[in-house]
């Protein structure tokens, strides 16, 4: 699963911190709720990325961060503007193998 | 914060089922999850429903993909674009001056339901006409920009887009609801979208294809020069929009009001080119040298705006060979012709009225030229007394043109950002000085030897033949 935000590039740099807090909080409460346990994640800002080996659960999850993020009180939050998920699901043979970048940073 | 509790991070994952998720990605529709063939067909619970999207053409040219949008099976199937957001469409950007989507849009009635429309169009007319009477009666908001492109083209051109211009105004008088913002462009379109209408296969698809000069025309999202029929309209829309309006904004704001017009002097403003002709001939032929081959376009126009000093050396290397004369005494027997023929120098008609014109409208007005500043005052007192808000001669500056210290020293002294000058020039030289400068450059052939192509080449973005279709094209800018 690949997701990413449309209209984050527009975000004041002061606000992004608070944007991160919100859709990190966000992704780790919905993977708990659908039990969704990620053969790896990833994240770059806005971009998500998730490799799982249960559809059924990565498909659950991506309808209700989708769903989530179209009913969250985005002004609330001190936004100007709502915000919506890009997001890409594809099943496929994938190569697992120790990432020593991130690695060795742990 | 975070999900270490969900991770082994230490792992990655990589393969081309990886690249190819994150190339569907960029395309998906915002607040929808879009799916392939092969994660759909794995996905066995009746609580999931899929809508087929169709053929979609993947990001950075990966190729093509048919795509699922992914949704609950309670949700209700989302509709065609058209259906979906004709009651809550606010925004459309369009290029083209296609009829056809002109009265797609009429029929649809795509302005009655837009809050904001951008129109990016040939002429501007075919929008505005269509829909004069609406736009008058309308009783909600409307922000409309109109982006016209090269309207001193031709007097046809220019009479239409008079005639828009004339209908915006009387609709804007008659409804203070509508705010139409109109700007000016010289430069070919990069980018057009256009609507097809398949009556074969009763669909309809929205296609966009990139103009490139001297090259044929590339579709979006094509494949050999050819355009992907794409099944659902939404897909094409998204895809394309996304484009189209980066590239209006691009142009938009490109097309900032400029705050002065900086014009070179020779050949643009005084039709002197053929006397600085005949005064390095005639310099040449004083120290011996071989003048008959002192070619006018090549070795005298086109180093137009250069520094007397390197046009000197060039011709000493070049016409002087074997005789060193200092190229001091070059340019004093060039500058004494010149000087002998002063009194047969004319300005082109109609420049001293359109600078007027332009003064009258508080546009700052600036000479930059590379003769020494001695011609220059000569001439502006004899012709332009009064006129210039800052003079740059050859004398004021280190670098003559092509380095663009002449015009950037003037756009200081205006106290001016070079994106709000504007550069009338009349040589390659002096446009790639206007060019590195920053500035928007039109080039002027009036009787020169040079072809538009030359100052195209040379980075102007419009070139007028004449005084006349300069004027035209200053009007509409500095309206």
């Amino acid at each position: 699963m690949f997701l990413d935000i449309a209209g984050y590039s527009s975000l004041h740099d002061s606000h992004i911190p608070k944007f991160a807090l919100f859709l990190n909080g966000l992704l780790s409460h919905r993977l708990k709720e659908e039990g969704l346990n990620p053969i790896d994640i990833n994240s770059w800002g806005d971009a998500i990325y998730i490799a799982a080996s249960d559809q059924t659960k990565l498909a659950s999850f991506a309808l209700s961060v989708r769903q989530t993020l179209e009913n969250a009180s985005w002004e609330q939050m001190g936004f100007s503007r709502r915000f919506q998920a890009r997001i890409a699901l594809h099943s496929g043979n994938a190569w697992v193998g120790k990432d020593t970048l991130r690695g060795k940073k742990e | 914060m975070g999900w270490q509790g969900h991770t082994q991070r230490k792992k990655g994952i990589i393969g081309t089922s990886v690249i190819h998720t994150a190339r569907i990605e960029p395309v998906v529709n915002p607040g929808e999850v879009w799916v392939t063939d092969d994660f759909k067909n794995l996905l066995k619970d009746s609580r999931f429903a899929f809508d087929e999207i169709g053929v979609v053409s993947l990001a950075k040219q990966y190729g093509n993909g048919r795509l699922y949008r992914l949704r609950w099976e309670h949700e209700s199937a989302r509709k065609s674009f058209i259906a979906s957001h004709s009651k809550t469409f606010n925004a459309m950007w369009l290029d083209s001056d296609a009829s056809t989507i002109a009265e797609y849009a009429k029929k649809n009635s795509f302005f009655e339901l837009s809050t904001q429309i951008d129109l990016w169009l040939y002429t501007g007319e075919t929008f505005i006409f269509n829909c004069r009477q609406s736009l008058k009666s309308r009783d909600t908001a409307l922000q409309m920009r109109l982006l016209i492109r090269r309207p001193e083209m031709d007097d046809k051109k220019l009479s239409m887009i008079k005639a828009t211009i004339a209908a915006v105004q009387e609709i804007v008088e008659v409804n203070s609801k509508i705010d139409i913002q109109i700007r000016y462009y010289s430069g070919e379109p990069s980018i057009r979208m256009e609507l097809f209408q398949d009556d074969t296969r009763g669909k309809l698809l929205i296609g966009a294809y990139r103009h490139r000069p001297m090259r044929s025309v590339e579709f979006v999202g094509a494949e050999d020069n050819k355009m992907i029929v794409l099944d659902y309209l939404e897909s094409a829309h998204t895809y394309v929009k996304d484009i189209v309006k980066g590239r209006f904004e691009y142009m938009w704001n490109k097309c900032t009001p400029f705050r002065a017009c900086l014009f070179d002097l020779d050949g643009v403003l005084v039709d002197s080119m053929s006397f600085h002709y005949a005064a390095w001939k005639e310099a040449i032929i004083r120290f011996g040298g071989n003048a008959d081959a002192l070619d006018f376009c090549s070795d005298v126009y086109s180093r137009e705006g250069q520094k007397e000093e390197i046009t000197a050396r060039d011709f000493c290397d070049k016409y002087l060979i074997g005789k060193t004369p200092p190229i001091s005494e070059i340019i004093k027997a060039k500058n004494e012709e010149y000087d002998r023929l002063f009194h047969r120098l004319s300005v082109f008609s109609g420049c001293y009225e359109l600078l007027t014109r332009l003064k009258s409208r508080r546009i700052l007005l600036a000479l930059v030229t590379g003769s020494p500043e001695r011609v220059a005052t000569g001439i502006v007192n004899k012709w332009f007394p009064g006129i210039f808000d800052c003079i740059i001669t050859g004398s004021d500056v280190e670098r003559g043109k092509p380095d663009p210290q002449p015009y950037l020293t003037a756009a200081s002294r205006l106290n001016l950002t070079p994106r709000e000058c504007l550069v009338i020039e009349n040589a390659p030289l002096g446009t790639d000085a206007g060019v590195k400068a920053g500035m928007q450059v039109v080039a002027v052939l009036m009787n020169s030897p040079l072809n538009e192509q030359c100052l195209m080449k040379a980075g102007a973005s419009q070139v007028c033949k004449n005084i006349v279709f300069l004027n035209e094209y200053l009007e509409a800018n500095f309206r």
